[in-house]
């Protein structure tokens, strides 16, 4: 009997169609991964944080630092989408069918070309990373600045969050923390001083730099060792294709910066440079007996060599130098000359290695170098008189960084970071004719400060985003060693297309600390580590938010509340200060700035509000802050709270840019902040020491009443408001071989007279006395001139 | 050691006259000033040692105002109450000694007891403090004192007086200390002793808690020959308490007012409504002779 169900042929077409369906399923089901590097097209910088997608799936990562990206998607159709801020999008549609390079090279985006469309805007609400700002640097160059030099960090703190001590300085706060819990890093190196002038400006050459993001909370676990905010900027590494170059001159500076390729496509150099010479001008004005100046220089470069696809190198490096001096020549033999100079060092040296298409590797090697030194000589026929005090910080690092992506739910993080730190805090030479040369060195500690992190951004559901992690970080000083996790956490759900809640929660520790009497930046702060007395600082804080984008008016709304609370903060006890000289004749093992320290908590907390657009021919932000920033040390202010001096209940920027057309725009700025909270003497009274044999005599007491003030409590006197509008206009032209930048601005355009401190005077002959206020800055106009080759 | 001070201030100047050439404008400062208006000052320390019990009461001077200055504003006028012992006193104004002033005799001031002062006067104002007198006078106090003459003629004699003196500390707890020493001498056109020359010190026993705790300081004397005569010392330890330490730390650190970057010390006060001191002590005194 013959079985005829399935005949010879029908088992053949029957097993050749399980074999393709097995094989279709089998396929449909293996993954592969498009991995490559997004460049700008021309120079060939790599762009980080550009958004890649495939917009069939939505499953999308971003490019690293270093301009790597690694997506890895089932085998299928593939809609490949690459979008960055102020770049044209890629487009490509292929089939993917194996492990695929693409290395995407993107176009600067001109505004006479195509729409923007929907998937090529920058989308607050879908990053998990909550609390921060990336500031745009061609955004830098059009804001207009005190006499024309345009800052970086004058434009972080136009960001709500974020806020300045004092008229002009440049030093800042983020969410009520000190300037000295800022983390500022340049091509992976910290940056220990970062102002020029009495810290009216920054050291940071916006022409060198290519991104610079502010972190205000919500730390990822990378990053590590400052209590308040992360400043980290990369440098441009220099156009690969061709030579270019911009010079400018302003008022106070003038700057040149050169990049180009080495070998073309594969290697490029980047030096920029400034210096001023307002002394150099007015020097010769002044008269011969009493000559005095200040100048500044800096200097940024930077190279970098692609070995080979899988590996680059790049060195990079930052000097710069404050200087100033004054000098006195009497008749006769009196003459005396004093001088202070200050300045950063930074070098680099990355190595970036790529170990598949998934896994990423940076090493950076980091040295830095900050030191400053007062001088002060004095000769009088044959008396003469020398000081030298010097004082200084100087570290050496290594960071091993690396970059995972398993697949585009994951985006992992791991790595781990060591510094050797190296502190004089101060050295004092004294020479005279009349005594022996007396030489008095502070101690120099040496510490060794220490992280491990790992963090993952997971994709949980297309809604539910969260980033997770953990960092250990320590610190060993004097044989003494502090250990302390760190935990990490930020989570973002998406409500709808367009907007996001976000939360997150981070715990900091700081090693470092910063002494400063003034808190004005002034060069005269003092680096010192934590010590076996003095203990490392540590905060925790939670941060709420809402993030909305507006594509039909492309805005971006975002709104945050943040709580912080801090440990260990330090501050200078009543009546102490760094210039209180440490005794010729100190004990090795004493350490004298310990003596003049004490430790308190800081509570800040506050909303922040911000509304930006950032394409279109207005761009620009408005910000607005509400906090409360208090203190409590159990030495000062008798124990009782107080508000910092940097404490602003309402801080208020509103910046805007209007670009008329391809050859003009203007803008402006307007600022707006509580005044800061000082001691201002109210009373005066008499009031004498207790006499105690006077309580056993009938004769009277033997006491001598002194004069003292009463100040109310620490900080209780609120300076009057900071407001100030700038306004600048900037003339472009193209020519033949450059471009030219004609600008002319304003600073303080309705000639405020802000209080930059105040004084008590006596008025004569009535005898009344009154408060007195210095302003700093009236209405100052500048022009300044750049091209671009 | 005054010299490197004196440059580093120099230095300091000039950090801040440097950017202030930088085009600074002076002008009357545009805002609201802080209180224009006299407060009730009040000074007084109490101890169960005592035979006499004194209060000061003054008025401030607001530092934005007319022509104002801190002479004469002695409140003579005032009622001033000392409330304690379950009962309350009040203390009639002395003006010989400018103080209000009574006996112990009439209300004694005891160990450990808490004590209110409350002053009023005819416009208005009253200011209000409370103190504890701490229970125990000092353990283990002892002194020495060093003599040297270092000029003397028939007529007149100066030296220096060096004390060393110790203290057991009372374990557990902050305690706070002041140290006093007197020259005592003779002055025949009274025919009484003086107490002159005051030394006094304050300290804690902030990191050295329950140990012996010593220290010196010298001071000098002077004596007009041959009627006065420096007869010896009188030194005396106080145990004080919180309130006195606080006040005479802030007043002592209220002389370093040289250095423009040190902030300002503020004066402690426990008064209500008003400014100044009412502290209390408990006390050993020795006398040594010279």
């Amino acid at each position: 009997m013959n079985c005829t169900y399935f005949s010879p042929r029908m088992k053949n077409i029957l097993s050749v169609t399980i074999g393709v369906l097995l094989t279709v399923s089998v396929f449909a089901q293996q993954k592969y991964t498009i991995s490559g590097y997004v460049r700008e097209k021309g120079s060939m910088e790599n762009l980080p944080g550009v958004a890649v997608v495939n917009t069939k799936t939505k499953a999308g990562t971003i490019t690293n630092n270093y301009g790597f990206y690694s997506l890895t998607i089932p085998a299928d159709s593939v809609d490949f989408f690459v979008t960055y801020v102020g770049y044209q999008p890629y487009n490509a549609k292929f089939r993917l069918t194996k492990d695929t390079v693409i290395n995407v090279d993107l176009a600067v985006f001109q505004m006479n070309t195509v729409t923007v469309t929907a998937e090529q805007t920058e989308k607050i609400s879908d990053g998990t990373q909550m609390s921060q700002i990336s500031i745009p640097v061609e955004q830098i160059k059009t804001i207009p600045a005190l006499l024309g030099e345009k800052d970086v960090l004058k434009v972080v703190q136009l960001m709500p969050g974020v806020h300045s001590g004092s008229e002009g300085s440049s030093g800042f706060y983020v969410r009520g923390g000190g300037t000295d819990q800022n983390l500022i890093i340049l091509d992976d190196a910290t940056v220990y001083n970062a102002y020029h002038l009495f810290g009216f400006f920054s050291i940071f050459n916006g022409d060198a730099l290519k991104s610079v993001e502010l972190t205000k909370g919500g730390f990822p676990a990378r990053y590590g060792g400052r209590l308040s905010s992360v400043l980290e900027m990369q440098m441009k590494e220099g156009n690969k294709q061709e030579f270019h170059g911009e010079a400018g001159i302003g008022l106070i500076s003038s700057r040149l910066t050169l990049e180009g390729p080495i070998i073309k496509g594969k290697s490029s150099f980047l030096v920029s440079g400034r210096r001023t010479y307002i002394d150099a001008l007015i020097y010769p004005f002044l008269p011969p007996e009493n000559k005095f100046g200040y100048f500044f220089h800096d200097f940024n470069a930077k190279l970098n060599y692609e070995i080979n696809p899988k590996n680059r190198i790049y060195l990079s490096g930052y000097f710069g130098r404050d200087k100033f001096y004054a000098k006195f020549n009497a008749d006769g033999d009196y003459s005396d000359k004093a001088s202070m100079g200050w300045g950063n060092a930074t070098s680099t040296l990355r190595w970036n290695h790529q170990w598949n298409d998934k896994l990423f590797s940076n090493t950076s090697f980091i040295f830095t170098n900050y030191l400053l030194d007062i001088g002060y000589e004095m000769k009088d026929g044959t008396d003469f008189f020398e000081l030298k005090y010097s004082s200084g910080i100087r570290d050496f690092a290594v960071k091993y960084d690396f970059d995972f992506m398993p697949n585009p739910d994951h985006y992992i993080k791991f790595g781990v970071i060591s510094t050797y730190h190296r502190f004089s805090p101060s050295a004092i030479v004294v020479n005279s004719s009349n005594a022996q040369e007396n030489e008095s060195k502070q101690k120099i500690l040496e510490a060794y400060e220490s992280g491990v992190y790992v963090e993952d951004d997971w994709s949980i559901t297309e809604r539910l985003k969260v980033n997770l992690g953990f960092r250990l970080s320590h610190f060993n000083t004097q044989k003494k060693n502090y250990l302390r996790p760190e935990p990490r956490a930020a989570v973002r759900f998406k409500l709808d297309r367009e907007s996001a809640l976000k939360a997150s929660f981070s715990m900091m520790n700081q090693y470092l600390h910063l002494l400063s009497n003034t808190g004005i930046g002034l060069p005269t702060d003092l680096w010192v580590p934590a010590t076996a007395n003095v203990k490392p600082q540590q905060s925790w804080q939670v941060a709420l938010g809402y993030a909305r984008d507006i594509p039909k008016y492309k805005l971006m709304l975002s709104t945050e509340v943040y709580y912080k609370h801090s440990q260990d903060v330090l501050g200078y006890k009543d009546g102490a200060s760094f210039l209180l000289v440490s005794d010729v004749d100190l004990n090795a093992d004493e350490i004298q700035w310990e003596q003049n320290v004490t430790n308190g908590q800081a509570w800040s907390y506050g909303a922040e509000f911000l509304v930006q657009r950032k394409f279109g021919k207005f761009t620009g932000w408005v910000g607005y802050t509400l906090s409360w920033t208090e203190l409590q040390f159990d030495s000062i202010n008798f124990g009782k709270k107080f508000y910092a001096r940097y404490d602003r209940r309402n801080d208020i920027s509103v910046v805007g840019m209007y670009k008329i057309n391809d050859h003009i725009t203007v803008s402006a700025t307007w600022v707006f902040g509580t005044g800061s909270a000082i001691t201002l003497p109210q009373a005066e009274y008499q009031i004498g020491e207790h006499d105690p044999a006077a309580g056993q005599s009938n004769i009277s007491v033997n006491t001598f009443p002194w004069f003292v003030n009463d100040y109310g409590e620490k900080n209780s006197f609120r300076m009057a408001p900071y407001h100030r509008f700038d306004a600048g206009i900037q003339f472009h032209r193209q020519m033949k071989h450059w471009d030219r930048t004609f600008e002319v601005s304003v600073y303080n355009l309705y000639n405020r007279k802000n209080p930059f401190f105040y004084y008590i005077a006596t008025d004569y002959p009535s005898g009344n006395r009154k408060l007195k206020q210095v302003s700093l800055f009236p209405l100052i106009p500048s022009v300044s001139w750049t091209v671009k080759f | 050691m005054d010299r490197k001070i004196l440059i580093m201030k120099k230095l300091a100047l000039l950090l801040i006259i440097v950017p202030a050439i930088f085009v600074s404008c002076e002008q009357d400062a545009d805002i609201e000033l802080p209180k224009t208006e006299p407060e009730l000052v009040i000074s007084c320390f109490v101890m169960p040692q005592d035979s006499f019990i004194r209060v000061k009461v003054t008025l401030s001077a607001p530092v934005f105002g007319n022509g104002s200055n801190v002479q004469s504003s002695e409140v003579t006028n005032a009622t001033v109450t000392l409330f304690g012992n379950n009962t309350s006193i009040v203390l009639p104004y002395n003006a010989n000694e400018e103080y209000y002033k009574i006996n112990t005799a009439q209300f004694q001031i005891q160990a450990g007891n808490e004590y209110r002062l409350e002053v009023t006067d005819t416009e208005g104002r009253q200011a209000i403090a409370t103190t504890q007198v701490p229970l125990l006078p000092p353990i283990g106090f002892s002194c020495t004192v060093e003599d040297s003459v270092e000029y003397s003629d028939p007529n007149y004699e100066y030296g220096r007086s060096v004390y060393r003196y110790s203290v057991q500390d009372f374990s557990g707890g902050l305690n706070y200390y002041r140290f006093c020493g007197y020259t005592r001498m003779w002055n025949s056109s009274l025919g009484d002793s003086l107490r002159l020359n005051r030394y006094a010190e304050i300290f804690s026993d902030n990191s050295a808690d329950g140990e012996i705790l010593t220290g010196s300081g010298e001071s000098w004397y002077q004596a007009n020959l041959p009627n006065d005569s420096i007869m010896g010392y009188e030194v005396w330890m106080l145990n004080c308490n919180y309130d006195y330490y606080n006040f005479h730390n802030s007043l002592y650190n209220n002389n370093q007012g040289g250095d423009p970057f040190s902030e300002p010390t503020l004066m402690y006060t426990n008064v209500e409504g008003g400014l100044g001191i009412f502290a209390a002590a408990n006390a050993v005194k020795l006398i040594l002779p010279r």
